[in-house]
């Protein structure tokens, strides 16, 4: 049976770390133009996994694949270069730049290649403009010259979206995007990835279920580092064992 | 009185440059990795020895000996930087300091074979000796351009930082890592070359500097102390916060040895203490972690 070549693939991943296992022989794949979410309960190697996929961590065994390409050897900036990006779980923008700034950074490292450490003014200025394009994009221009630190927080987890933006991935990995977003400002990230282009492959770790199920076509449900569950949203939803052991355990929570 | 406020600041800004040049780089460094290389100050030392073997025993041009003695010394710093460094970018700082200290006490024996226990300094040039008089007083060309010199290096650095890509880079680097990484910056390469340059600042610091503070094998322990106080004043990772540390500092220390020579730097110790108590991330730090 011939298969498309997934955007990116994790073949057989296992890591630990000391006697605990984090990733315990993974296969996964994640499809060109996916919405694909990744749930579990706390401690479930969700974190762990997208560290995987970025080259932050290196697996113990298995392989990762990019567009095919074997790059399990292949550190987080390169492979950021083939088209990965991602947000962190904890906000980690660069809290002392300004917003049009932090952008401008992303846009910059697009268009420089690594020999060109020292760009001018004109591919200063270009980065600007094409930072301040997208940030008009995503309705965030009102806020470009103000330190990043001086935005409330659902509005830097904006930030953090639109610098991933920027890279113009072919893959974005969000780790849990609404996390320690007010209740009032939620809609606010759930809208922007709502909206994200059809041609991104998107792979969210999410808590909230409303945002997973209204965003996710596909589920995975990881356990221990094992994936316990893959299928579509309606199928995961349904799943009494899931229930059981995610769902169940987020009411009891 | 005016005489002895003007020959304070005159000495304490000759002292000042070379201070900042040997440690904005040490600066740059630790904010970006969170190395403790205590050893930097050997790199200004080996610049100055390299510089003195060059001028006063080949009779090579001045200017040209402190070229080869910045390429040769970011040059070795760069294979210290793969070979020494790397392997305890992750690990404690204990095992960071203890290596550090290992290569002070590996460098304070290789010049101390190489050149003797005396103290030493880089003959200038004859274009550069004698007195300048500017107006209402006259001062050491020597130092004048020294301090020309610092001054030039500040404006070219605070410019390469914050309006450079390389800069963007750096600043970004600095303020996390791991951000940095996730918008494809190569950190491995961006802190090579940051190590290099920093490192070649500090060699340009010990040869010009050799006038004001002269070579001696301890170089690099005796005036570590000096190093570590503009860091720490200035905050990690900038590039104007070590210019006005070391500002302050030369000032201080001048000011100090002029004044009341019977207590030494003793005042100056104190007033350091007492700014890390209250503002423990310097003056004017960038890092926040």
């Amino acid at each position: 049976m011939d298969q498309p070549v997934p955007v990116i693939e994790a073949r057989g991943v296992n890591r630990s770390f000391g006697a605990i296992e984090v990733a315990s022989n993974i296969n996964f794949r994640l499809e060109r133009g996916a919405r694909h979410a990744l749930i579990g309960p706390n401690g479930a190697g969700k974190t762990t996994f997208i560290n995987l996929l970025t080259g932050r961590i290196r697996p113990s065994s298995g392989q990762i694949f990019l567009h095919g390409q074997d790059v399990t050897r292949l550190p987080f900036d390169r492979r950021v270069k083939r088209g990965i990006a991602r947000t962190f779980q904890l906000n980690t923008l660069l809290r002392n730049l300004s917003v049009l700034e932090n952008v401008q950074l992303a846009e910059l490292e697009r268009h420089g290649s690594a020999s060109r450490l020292i760009g001018g003014a004109h591919l200063q200025r270009q980065a600007a403009e094409a930072a301040y394009a997208l940030l008009e994009e995503l309705r965030l221009a009102d806020h470009a010259n103000a330190p990043v630190k001086s935005l409330s927080y659902g509005r830097q987890r904006l930030v953090e979206i639109a610098i991933a933006l920027a890279l113009k991935p072919a893959i974005l990995l969000l780790d849990e995007p609404a996390a320690g977003v007010p209740p009032t400002d939620s809609h606010l990230v759930f809208d922007m990835i709502a909206a994200l282009p059809d041609d991104i492959s998107v792979l969210i770790i999410e808590h909230d279920m409303k945002l997973v199920f209204r965003f996710a076509k596909q589920i995975s449900v990881l356990v221990q580092g094992k994936i316990l569950r893959e299928g579509t949203a309606e199928q995961i939803a349904a799943d009494p064992m899931v229930k059981d052991v995610y769902l169940g355990h987020r009411a009891h929570a | 009185m005016t005489d002895t406020v003007i020959s304070i600041l005159f000495s304490g800004a000759a002292f000042a440059t070379v201070l900042y040049l040997i440690s904005v780089g040490l600066s740059i460094t630790m904010g970006l990795l969170g190395i403790a290389n205590l050893a930097h100050g050997a790199f200004a030392m080996a610049g100055g020895y390299i510089a003195f073997a060059l001028v006063n025993r080949l009779g090579v041009n001045f200017f040209a000996a402190l070229l080869v003695a910045a390429v040769a010394v970011a040059a070795i710093s760069v294979v210290l930087e793969r070979l020494i460094y790397r392997p305890v970018y992750d690990a404690g700082e204990l095992e960071q300091v203890l290596l550090s200290m290992g290569l002070i006490f590996a460098s304070i024996a290789i010049a101390h074979f190489a050149f003797g226990p005396l103290p030493l300094a880089v003959n200038v040039p004859a274009s550069l000796q004698g007195q300048v008089d500017i107006g209402w007083r006259s001062f050491p060309a020597y130092r004048l351009f020294l301090i020309a010199f610092g001054l030039c290096v500040f404006v070219t650095l605070w410019f390469a930082i914050e309006r450079t890509a390389l800069g963007a880079r750096i600043r970004a680097a600095v303020d996390n890592r791991a951000m940095a990484e996730g918008v494809g910056i190569n950190t491995r390469v961006l802190f090579t070359v940051v190590f290099a340059l920093g490192s070649a600042l500090a060699a340009v610091g010990g040869a010009l500097g050799s006038e004001v503070v002269a070579l001696t094998p301890f170089y690099p322990l005796e005036y570590l102390v000096y190093f570590l106080i503009v860091v720490s004043i200035g905050g990690l990772g900038s590039v104007s916060g070590p210019a006005l540390a070391a500002l302050l500092l030369g000032f201080g220390d001048s000011a100090c040895k002029i004044l009341i020579p019977e207590f030494g730097a003793f005042f100056i110790y104190v007033a350091i203490f007492l700014v890390l108590l209250v503002r423990p991330n310097g003056l004017f730090g960038r890092a926040q972690s």
